[in-house]
């Protein structure tokens, strides 16, 4: 971490702040309580650098407030505060969105914009993607354990494949035509519902094939380029390539948690 | 930084109302203790046989006298019960709470915190048996004023004022240290478990257990090492004369208890899961 083994944990930790999930706090102590608590466990800061960080994720008034009287989004953004000090190099924060309805989704990621315009670095882990996209400039997504592809948020978005989605009358015809004859990477999304992902057909092409096939089409949307449907991808060829690689070894399936 | 732990364990513990009610408790009890005294001082546990042939004159109940009688009251259950509902608290409640993992977020080691959880829990203790001397000493003060200590443990002895407050004050010290091991009990508890009710209600549930024990003839022998009895050791502070050699193995076996639960409860600790 920043250079250091973690073995140095302990003194890398004073140039680091985190927010691990929901961050708990002492519900009968207030705001400023609570935050001089945790902040004397990185050896006490002073009391100007506590005034700034509950001004900049805006909560000043509310500081003498006991924090059993604040809104979800107040405890997550106070828990961002506790992560800012003393002052870090770098932010940790693991799922800072979880749990916060429209509006306190909308306060942190307003909060998130800021930090990154003042020279923090935050190291930010989420499966909200659309989330991920619109804030970072680096993403590395993890499979089982593994980090399956890393890179700049705009690279990465280049290697992934368009895609179409189809919604038709008779899904299993529609994916013999597909998968079999023209070797188009296509998955039943539901009962009617099916995503085509390649690199040399469009939209236009894949309708004429089902409808040369006598499958009627009824809906022909092509998808964008998102990180999502980039995640999706990569993670279906990642289980793929572990289940084949499974089978062929004969070693059961893991858990396959993403 | 255990410094800064121990600092932030303190402000933690002083800003629940729990303690402050725990103290309240202890304060009441002194009060009681005190009103009873005033009531039956005439009645003086004087035994017929003692009462024919001794004729008690002057003020047999004093400042002394009430904090004598208050000890052993509160150092059976009571104490050990309010230190068991705060310390249980201090780990389960926290992972409870989720705190916990707040609080390793920071660049603090598991042990510094425990240590510093460890200092707080038995200082507490400590403090709520000095409360109790101290307000006995106070309430018995305002009513009955100074004197002698009258001690009526294996017959009648009668201490100047001032020897007298050193055994009050032995006796309170050896609470202090009773108390504390019940601390560290608890503590372990509260470590290997994740409900801070659990935790106190195990603590008590091993005092009454072991206090049962205690009571069965079969298990005599064993009776010196339980920790039921090795917490009412502060009142052998009020024997005529103190057994130091009995009083010291009590001390040894306390520390045992101490030193056990600090070591299971710091293993546990330093281990467990606490992100979930």
């Amino acid at each position: 971490m920043l250079g250091a083994p973690l073995a140095q944990r302990l003194s890398v930790g004073r140039r680091v702040g985190a927010l691990v999930e929901a961050p708990a706090f002492y519900p009968h102590l207030t705001g400023w309580q609570n935050l001089r608590l945790l902040s004397s466990l990185s050896g006490g800061v002073p009391r100007r650098s506590l005034e700034r960080a509950l001004r900049t994720v805006g909560l000043t008034e509310a500081a003498h407030r006991r924090v059993n009287t604040y809104s979800h989004g107040m405890r997550q953004r106070l828990g961002i505060a506790q992560a800012l000090v003393p002052r870090p190099e770098l932010l940790i924060l693991d799922e800072p969105a979880s749990g916060l309805d429209p509006e306190g989704l909308a306060e942190v990621r307003e909060l998130m914009r800021r930090l990154r315009e003042d020279e923090i670095t935050i190291f930010l882990s989420s499966h909200l993607l659309h989330e991920v996209e619109a804030l970072c400039t680096h993403v590395a997504v993890i499979s089982r354990g593994r980090i399956v592809a890393e890179g700049e948020v705009g690279g990465v978005l280049e290697g992934a494949r368009p895609g179409v989605r189809i919604v038709v009358e008779d899904v299993e015809r529609a994916l013999e035509v597909l998968c079999e004859k023209a070797g188009v990477e296509a998955t039943a999304i539901d009962e009617r519902t099916i995503e085509a992902r390649n690199d040399v057909f469009d939209a236009a092409d894949i309708n004429e094939m089902l409808v040369r096939a006598g499958v009627r089409v009824q809906e022909l949307t092509p998808m964008r380029r998102s990180l999502e449907s980039f995640y999706m991808q990569i993670i279906r060829e990642s289980a793929r390539r572990t289940d084949d690689g499974e089978s062929e070894s004969g070693t059961p399936k893991g858990p396959g948690a993403v | 930084m255990l410094g800064a732990a121990l600092r932030s364990e303190l402000s933690k513990l002083y800003r629940q109302r729990i303690t402050w009610a725990s103290f309240g408790v202890v304060v009441l009890l002194a009060g009681l203790i005190t009103w009873g005294s005033h009531y039956r001082q005439d009645q003086l546990e004087l035994d017929e046989r003692m009462l024919s042939e001794f004729v008690v004159a002057g003020k047999t109940v004093t400042a002394l006298f009430v904090a004598q009688a208050a000890l052993p009251v509160a150092i059976v259950v009571l104490l050990p019960m309010l230190v068991a509902v705060v310390v249980g608290a201090t780990i389960a409640g926290e992972r409870q709470l989720g705190t916990l993992r707040t609080m390793m977020t920071r660049p603090v080691g598991r042990l510094t915190v425990l240590a510093a959880k460890l200092l707080t829990s038995a200082g507490f203790a400590a403090a709520l048996t000095i409360v109790l001397g101290l307000a006995a000493l106070g309430f018995g003060q305002a009513v009955f004023g100074w004197g002698d200590l009258v001690i009526l443990r294996g017959g009648l002895t009668i201490l100047d004022a001032q020897t007298g407050l050193v055994r009050v004050a032995q006796a309170y010290g050896l609470g202090c240290v009773a108390m504390a091991t019940i601390a560290l009990v608890a503590l372990m508890f509260s470590a290997i478990l994740d409900n801070p009710m659990t935790a106190a209600g195990l603590t008590v549930a091993l005092l009454l257990v072991s206090a049962v024990v205690g009571t069965m003839p079969y298990f005599e022998n064993v009776e010196p090492y339980l920790i039921s009895s090795l917490i009412t050791v502060p009142t052998d502070a009020f024997a005529a004369e103190i057994d130091w050699q009995t009083l010291r193995q009590s001390l040894l076996y306390l520390a045992c208890y101490a030193v056990g639960a600090t070591v299971v409860g710091g293993a546990v600790f330093a281990r467990r899961d606490i992100t979930c």
